[in-house]
């Protein structure tokens, strides 16, 4: 199982950027647009 | 009667003299019993004339003067003499302490009565006797010191600047033996004081203030090497005492000091600007592309326009390495084969240096693992390669060879760096022109260049430098004018990262597209997540939240859209649903269905016996973007 990794940001191109860079090197990648979104994903 | 008168009398005249004289004076029968003591004696020993007159000397305050080496003067000596003087006697008196006494005795036959008396005149020497061994002491201190000091010591004449003695410290420091020393004056030992024309003006100056200073004075050792010292005259009376203080190592801490400002001036700098200049650079390059994209392939304008996006690519490229200095830098760390970078260099660096020069490679025959931003190392190879390019203008040899190189304690020791432990060697070696001593202390430095202006930024093996200080390894040099130059890199040795690295190797690799894909998903989370990486890797993603609204999409965009990712269970109509509404309109398109309940397992099934293709809850983005690749591909 891959590392997962939260990332936040409300502007979507920062959200691919990151993306793109992080899924090569082998992580699992998940969204947030908000504080609120961030919050309830690490809830989960 | 008379004869008794002119006893008295004499008596009288006898005490007055005694009681006349300021040291105390003891006069004893030939029993060793007081007979008189002058007024002196009561003072300084604290005792009262009638406990001291016909006592026994001995007997004297108590006992206190039951002295043996008094003893011996009184009792063996003075029968062989009739008189003896200075006669040292060291008591500890039990009233007044310590006392240190020169005695000066004398026999005298009197006429009278035919009685033999003694004379005994006690000098105090105690403060005197202080004083010498304070002297003694502060002498004995002061060889020691000269003896022992670190500094340089010679001493000499202060009428003609003869040397008269040199320390151990001096013969180290310059060469020259005591014996080579003496006699000579201070500029026969290389140490430049103008002992000649300059030598009485020096010594009326250095009597005027007793002490002269002079700083960083370049002195020329027996062996003609130079060394720069402190210098320090100093007045000691009938001699001048010199010191010599080797700032060689200082020298060393301060350059070292300097250069470690520098470079921080320089991180602190880039740090400072990079975020600001980046986003200057970023309009720059973002406008500059829009522009070129509305102009005609081929068109002069489209050209000049790719010269400026060139042009600040190059400007980023610098800012990125000069963050190297700066603490901000990020660097990613991962195990890496030196061999393996330098096998993926090898066409790149035949395409640097020119057809006259050789190329060689040499790696060692096991893979050299170590941690390492293996971009940095790359770089660091290149700026390497250049330089050795540039060092070989009438052609030569290039050699890049690798190997394990253990750096033990004794190579540490001759050093004076390093941690002991297996390293990575990488050693760069050229036949070109080489350099100096001189230029080889400066070739690390930032901005430092021998090339001519717009040649060379001096900043690559300032840069390279930092770049294997960061990666805890070593850069060494090893060059002479006309021999040629070594560089040679150390990098610490894992063995443990060996192992992980096989690992990644065996990460596949994700390749986007630029299909348009329809992501018909109701959950707005995973909808976003989809639509995020779909986009990260270069596809259109056009996006529905329930059954219908993905059919409706569809009938919309139907020319556009290559594949179609469906979840199973949607409001309004459930996957399956919408999969054969699609498949009705458009024979040929391809569908994901996305399925996350043991339920949509079974359709699931049923589905890819017809042929469908199904992604399973939770997906990776990674899963995803595999599955939706390989699915467009077939």
């Amino acid at each position: 199982m891959s590392e997962k990794i939260l990332i936040v940001d409300d502007e979507d191109a920062n959200l691919r950027l990151l993306t793109q860079w992080l899924i090569p090197l082998g992580y699992d990648v998940e969204f947030a647009s908000n504080g609120e979104e961030a919050k309830d994903s690490t809830y989960e | 009667m008379a004869r008794e008168k002119s006893l008295t009398q004499s008596r009288e005249y006898d005490e007055n003299i005694i009681n006349t004289v300021r040291e105390p004076l003891i006069v004893l029968d030939q029993d060793l019993r007081v007979v008189s003591v002058n007024r002196s004696f009561y003072g300084i020993f604290k005792v009262k004339p009638e406990e001291t007159v016909g006592q026994l000397i001995y007997d004297l305050g108590n006992k206190q003067w039951d002295i043996p080496k008094l003893r011996e003067l009184l009792e063996t000596i003075l029968s062989k003499k009739t008189t003896f003087d200075n006669y040292e006697v060291e008591h500890d008196f039990a009233v007044i302490g310590r006392r240190v006494m020169l005695l000066n005795a004398r026999q005298i036959e009197q006429a009278w009565g035919k009685e033999r008396i003694i004379l005994l005149a006690i000098e105090d020497i105690t403060e005197r006797s202080r004083l010498e061994n304070l002297l003694v002491e502060s002498e004995y201190r002061y060889r020691h010191i000269f003896e022992t000091a670190s500094d340089g010591i010679v001493l000499f004449e202060n009428s003609d600047g003869h040397i008269i003695q040199a320390n151990k410290a001096a013969e180290n420091m310059l060469g020259y033996s005591e014996a080579e020393y003496v006699g000579k004056k201070l500029p026969d030992i290389g140490v430049p004081l103008g002992m000649n024309d300059d030598f009485p003006t020096i010594m009326r100056d250095l009597d005027k203030i007793g002490v002269l200073n002079y700083e960083n004075v370049p002195v020329k050792t027996k062996v003609g090497q130079i060394i720069y010292t402190d210098l320090y005259l100093v007045d000691r009376a009938n001699f001048i005492q010199c010191n010599i203080r080797d700032m060689s190592e200082r020298n060393k801490l301060e350059a070292k000091l300097r250069y470690a400002q520098k470079m921080e001036a320089i991180g602190t700098l880039a740090g400072g600007i990079a975020h600001d200049f980046n986003n200057i650079l970023n309009v720059i390059m973002g406008y500059s592309a829009m522009v070129a994209d509305t102009l005609e392939t081929g068109s002069p304008a489209k050209e000049d326009m790719n010269e400026v996006l060139i042009a600040a690519e190059r400007a980023a490229d610098l800012t990125r390495r000069l963050l190297v200095f700066s603490r901000k830098d990020v660097v990613t760390m991962m195990p890496v084969d030196i061999n393996e970078i330098i096998l993926g260099l090898k066409k790149m660096l035949g395409r640097i240096i020119r057809e006259s020069i050789e190329f060689n490679i040499e790696l060692a025959d096991m893979p050299l693992t170590v941690l390492a931003d293996a971009g940095q190392i790359e770089q660091v190879l290149i700026n390497l390669a250049v330089n050795s390019k540039d060092a070989m203008l009438e052609g030569g040899r290039l050699t890049i060879s690798t190997g394990l190189q253990e750096l033990n304690d004794d190579y540490v020791e001759a050093y004076g760096y390093g941690k002991p432990g297996q390293y990575a060697l990488i050693t760069v070696a050229d036949t070109g022109q080489g350099m100096d001593a001189e230029t080889q202390k400066k070739i690390f430095e930032p901005f430092f260049t021998t090339k001519g202006i717009g040649e060379g930024t001096g900043l690559g093996l300032a840069i390279s430098y930092e770049i294997i200080k960061k990666h805890s390894g070593y850069t060494n040099i090893y060059s002479e004018p006309g021999q040629g130059t070594v560089f040679k890199i150390y990098l610490p040795f894992s063995e443990e990262a060996a192992s992980l690295e096989k690992e990644k190797e065996t990460a596949a690799p994700v390749k986007g597209g630029d299909e348009t894909v329809l992501v018909a998903e109701d959950d707005a989370s995973l909808r976003k997540l989809a639509t995020i990486v779909l986009e990260s890797f270069g596809y259109s993603v056009i996006t529905a939240v329930d059954g219908e609204d993905a059919i409706a999409k569809f009938m919309e965009n139907r020319k556009r859209i290559s594949i179609v990712m469906l979840d199973m269970i949607m409001p309004k109509k459930s996957g399956k649903e919408v999969g054969e509404a699609i498949r009705k309109a458009s024979a040929g398109v391809k569908i994901l269905f996305v399925s996350g309940y043991t339920m949509d397992i079974i359709k699931g099934k049923e589905l890819a016996e017809a042929g469908s293709d199904f992604i399973h809850k939770p997906f990776t983005p990674k899963d995803l973007l595999i599955k939706v690749r390989e699915i467009l591909d077939r």
